[in-house]
């Protein structure tokens, strides 16, 4: 049923949110009356809220395998956050309607505020952290584009990045944490976390510092007040009535999870006090209306969010009236900003005092606002603020003493801001028309008089609201007359000395210098750090660079490698394998010798033998057979290369003691790499491939048939990297010739390189041919029959020349890697028909007659592709090089 | 696993890493064939078990593991194309430069002097 309704609702949401785009587009000059639609479809999260909701659960999957999904409860307390979006939301949006009258992109402006309306709501349904994680980002994006609604405005495009920047960083700070808690806990869902209370630190301090970011709490506040660069009303409904209470929501969800970290209170409470001293003595000292707000928003979240977060019961009753309080007066003190900004031209209070006698009904407002901010008697404040004094003093003398006094600067900003508008004793200039924007305003005003001297009406619904969040939580006692208890006392105390410091601090009318510049100042240096430490790591040498990702590839892992304790000492090993090592290392330690280009190829060459001795010695005769060809023809292409490239190398290899370091880290890491137990290990997939081969593949050779039938798919991408590097080496090094004025290989027949030739060159082909066919079941294969074949187009190269090639080959190279993968792709595609999976393989047995049964294989087709790609890439290989 | 192919792979790699290292684009080259080389044999190592080569016919005895040469298999082929390709980039770079000499990249020395530039 929840289901169902918020489908509903979300859908009506986007419906409007397309409908106000195109009426912007179809008629710009009435876009802003789109506001309506707007304020009706918001309206629908307050209707959802009057579901019953005893815990109504709805969702659905996402990611079922990773156990993602969107998961939602409708509890008390996510429905008194859906009453606040609605009603705050229509109310602002009436409003809207009007502000926007006249202005480019009122469409735009209305459709992201509908976007975070709906943003909010999944934000305050989540009942899974991704599914909170999700929206919350969500809200991060859509504050983003209200702030810098005005992009024109080089401050507007500053403020959005600042508060997409830190709070961004904190939301990403928040799903690291929101991962280690679910990790801890098991589950995802906030209600399985705050059963295992999870006692992890890291999670519960990068939680604490998303919550914090997005609460602007201190040092994290100044993106708040610079948010102001938004339209009004997005200030009045994201940035004081509901999206920077997105950070209270996560620690009232989470916080009572937290109850066995010992730490929690205390920090809590501690960042929420220092954020109230702090916003509450900035608020003092400005003169823009509006940043004051901003600033005294910044101090009630404080107190918010040491209330709440703390998960105390009694606190977060007290936190929670005081939220709703704070939503509904701060909210409408914004919007009246909104009407005197319009009517007066400005927002600075030196210039506005004759506002409170010229205009009556904004005087209204602005007191009614102000006293409920400053609690004073009579309204929901005051109400709220007796509560939360109570619930203070029941913790500790010294917690209940310290909000009094915090609470005396609150009183103080207020009375800043209401004194500075009767300041003035002469009329100002006859005010211009607000274009009925004082509507709205009003009607939201009296609401807030009518639930001060009825307060009570909210005390059932912020119990619930209480104990949907902690369990079991007595309902607040919102009263008008508290009677005289201490709370009361502290309450006049601080009404006496915040009046007093609210009077002095209007003679210091000069602006405080905003956070804006600090934050501009972090982001300078960090980038200074940036370049520094860029100069240092990335100074231009390519070796350099080499070292370092060697150096990072060696470090970093052998931690791990070497957890396990002492390395095993392996068998020594035969006296064969010993005497090709032995000639292995010898010809690898000549390499740092040689002077000469040939040397070191043949040297390489030499090291590849005696691989392939290694590799026969292992019982690897394919891999040994392919290692030997390969190395052939790499000779070979070096030899052609160096017909170009000096015989001498520049220079003698000097040593450099650092990359000789370097060197020895990356062998001896091999070498643990290569001891480490576990490194090699019984490995039944090998056991499945040697058990599969013959009765699924209809092949002997094992390995052939892994390459050509199980693991198919990575020989087909493998061939094609084969032929793709064939192409760049052709694309490289053939313009070459023109440049170069290379002469195409004057060839210098040798009657005995011919002769030889001749006899040669068909034998290599029939054996190509032989290891391609028997490779399914002998050793051999398409690798080992396309490389043989690369030996037979050498030698005719050898002996006739490009011209020779070219008469040998009849195609172009390219042609011949193209045809291979066809055959290959071909052969796969075969598969879907005959076995529904692509590559998949089939045999067939035909009667041969005198030649016995006869076992056709598709591998072998594809083994075919394999070779030609690899003959075509040699080919084109050595073309290219040979044009030089 | 044997101490003789563990002292190759330790060999391969260290000579392969320096010979990385160098600004010459050939040795690089070499340095790069011989890092393969060392993968390759590091792979081999890893086979559950040696011995005759993997060709279900009846024989007895073990086995060798099949998988790692598989791999091994493709590892030489995929070596062989990175090389060609590699040699194709030093010689173009010699007819660009009358020498196959990795120089330092200049704009990112650009961006270290003049970052430098600042602090002084």
């Amino acid at each position: 049923m929840l289901g169902i309704a918020l489908a509903v609702v979300f859908l009506v949401v986007l419906a409007a949110i397309a409908a106000v785009l195109v009426w912007e587009r179809l008629a710009p000059r009435t876009a802003h009356r789109s506001a309506w639609l707007a304020a009706a479809a918001v309206s629908g999260f307050a209707l959802v809220a009057l579901f019953d909701f005893d815990q109504q659960k709805a969702g659905f999957q996402w990611v079922p395998d990773l156990g993602l999904g969107f998961e939602f409860t409708l509890d008390a307390f996510s429905a008194l956050f859906l009453v606040i979006i609605g009603v705050i939301g229509v109310f602002v949006l009436a409003f809207t309607a009007r502000y926007q009258r006249g202005k480019a992109g009122t469409g735009r402006f209305v459709a992201t505020t509908l976007a975070f309306a709906a943003s909010m709501a999944g934000l305050v349904l989540g009942s899974d952290v991704l599914t909170l994680f999700i929206f919350w980002e969500a809200t991060t994006f859509t504050s983003y584009l209200l702030i810098g609604h005005q992009h024109q405005s080089e401050a507007a495009r500053r403020s959005a990045r600042q508060a997409a920047l830190v709070t961004g960083a904190g939301g990403l700070a928040m799903l690291a944490g929101l991962i280690l808690l679910a990790e801890e806990a098991g589950s995802t869902s906030i209600e399985s976390i705050v059963a295992a209370a999870p006692i992890g630190g890291a999670a519960w301090v990068l939680v604490l510092i998303g919550a914090m970011t997005k609460s602007a709490q201190f040092p994290f506040s100044g993106w708040l007040p610079a948010a102001m660069a938004a339209p009004t009303p997005a200030s009045a409904f994201l940035h004081s009535a509901t999206m920077v209470k997105a950070g209270i929501v996560l620690l009232g969800r989470l916080g009572p999870g937290a109850g066995d970290v010992g730490w929690w209170v205390p920090v809590v409470t501690t960042v929420g006090l220092v954020t109230m001293l702090y916003g509450a003595v900035k608020a003092l000292r400005q003169v823009d209306l509006k940043l004051l707000l901003a600033f005294g928003t910044v101090s009630a979240l404080g107190l918010m969010f040491a209330a709440v977060g703390s998960g105390v019961p009694t606190l977060v009753v007290a936190g929670l009236a005081v939220l709703v309080a704070h939503a509904l007066y701060k909210s409408a003190l914004f919007l009246t900003v909104g009407v005197i900004e319009v009517s007066e031209g400005t927002r600075d209070l030196r210039q506005l005092g004759h506002v409170g006698r010229s205009r009556p009904l904004v005087a209204i407002a602005v007191l009614a606002g102000v006293a409920s901010m400053a609690a004073v008697p009579l309204t929901l404040g005051f109400a709220s603020k007796e509560v939360a004094l109570e619930a203070y003093l029941g913790e500790s003398s010294l917690s209940g003493w310290l909000v009094a006094l915090l609470s005396a600067l609150t009183v103080a900003y207020s009375v800043r801001f209401a004194a500075s508008l009767f300041a003035d004793k002469r009329a100002g200039e006859r005010p211009r028309s607000d274009r009925g924007l004082l509507g709205p305003v009003l009607v939201l005003t009296l609401a807030g008089i009518a639930l001060g001297l009825a307060p009570g009406i909210l005390a059932g619904v912020e119990g619930d609201a209480a104990v949907a969040l902690v369990g079991q939580a007595s309902p607040p006692k919102l009263v008008i007359w508290p009677g005289l208890v201490p709370a009361f006392g502290l309450s006049l105390l601080g009404l006496a000395l915040g009046l007093g410091l609210g009077m002095w601090s209007l003679r210091r009318p000069d602006p405080a210098q905003g956070s804006a510049q600090q934050f501009d100042r972090g982001i300078e240096r960090m980038q200074l750090l940036a370049e520094r430490v860029t100069s240092i790591i990335q100074n231009g040498s390519l070796p350099v660079y080499l070292g370092q990702i060697l150096l990072v590839a060696v470090v970093v892992p052998l931690p791990a490698l070497v957890r396990n304790g002492a390395l095993p000492v392996p068998p020594v090993g035969g006296v064969i394998e010993w005497v090709i090592v032995v000639f292995l290392v010898a010809a690898s330690l000549a390499l740092l010798r040689v002077r000469r280009r040939m040397s070191a190829v043949l040297l390489l060459g030499a090291v590849g033998y005696a691989m392939s001795a290694l590799f026969a010695l292992a019982g690897a005769p394919d891999v040994a057979i392919t290692q030997v060809l390969v190395e052939t023809l790499v000779v070979t292409l070096f030899a052609l290369a160096l017909r170009v490239l000096p015989l001498q190398f520049s220079g003698r290899l000097v040593f450099v003691p650092w990359k000789g370091l370097v060197a020895v880290l990356v062998g001896a890491f091999a070498v643990v790499v290569a001891l480490v137990p576990g490194s090699a290990s019984p490995s039944p997939v090998s056991d499945t491939h040697l058990a599969l081969s013959v009765p699924e593949a209809a092949g002997a050779n094992v390995v052939n048939v892994t390459l050509v039938d199980f693991r198919a798919l990575d020989t087909l991408g493998e061939i094609a990297v084969l032929g793709i590097a064939s192409l760049g080496v052709m694309a490289l090094v053939r313009p070459l010739g023109q440049i170069v004025g290379g002469s195409a290989f004057a060839v210098r027949r040798s009657p005995i390189l011919d002769r030889g030739a001749a006899i040669v060159n068909p034998l290599l082909l029939v054996f190509a041919l032989y290891l391609l066919l028997a490779g399914h079941n002998q050793p051999g294969g398409g690798f080992a029959a396309g490389l043989v074949a690369s030996g037979w187009l050498v030698i005719v190269w050898l002996s006739s020349g490009a011209v020779g090639v070219r008469r040998a080959l009849r195609v172009e190279p390219s042609m011949l890697i193209g045809i291979g993968l066809a055959v290959a792709v071909v052969t796969g595609l075969g598969g879907l028909a005959w076995a529904d999976a692509f590559l998949a393989s089939a045999s067939w047995s035909i009667n041969g007659g005198p030649l016995g049964e006869i076992k056709l294989v598709t591998p072998l087709l594809f083994d075919a592709g394999v070779a030609i790609t690899v003959l075509g890439s040699v080919a084109g290989a050595i073309r290219g090089m040979e044009a030089t | 696993m044997s101490l003789a192919l563990v002292t190759a792979i330790g060999v391969l790699f260290a000579v392969g890493a320096y010979l990385l290292l160098q600004r010459n684009l050939t040795r690089v080259l070499v340095g790069l064939g011989m890092l393969a080389h060392g993968v390759n044999l590091m792979l081999l190592n890893a086979s559950a078990r040696l011995g005759s080569a993997p060709l279900v016919d009846g024989r007895e005895g073990p086995v060798s593991d099949p998988l790692p040469q598989a791999l091994i298999l493709t590892a030489i082929v995929i070596a062989f194309a990175v090389t060609a390709f590699l040699l194709a980039l030093a010689v173009r770079t010699w007819a660009a430069t009358s020498d196959d000499f990795v120089e330092d990249d200049f704009e990112d020395r650009r961006i270290a002097s003049a970052s430098s530039g600042e602090q002084s």
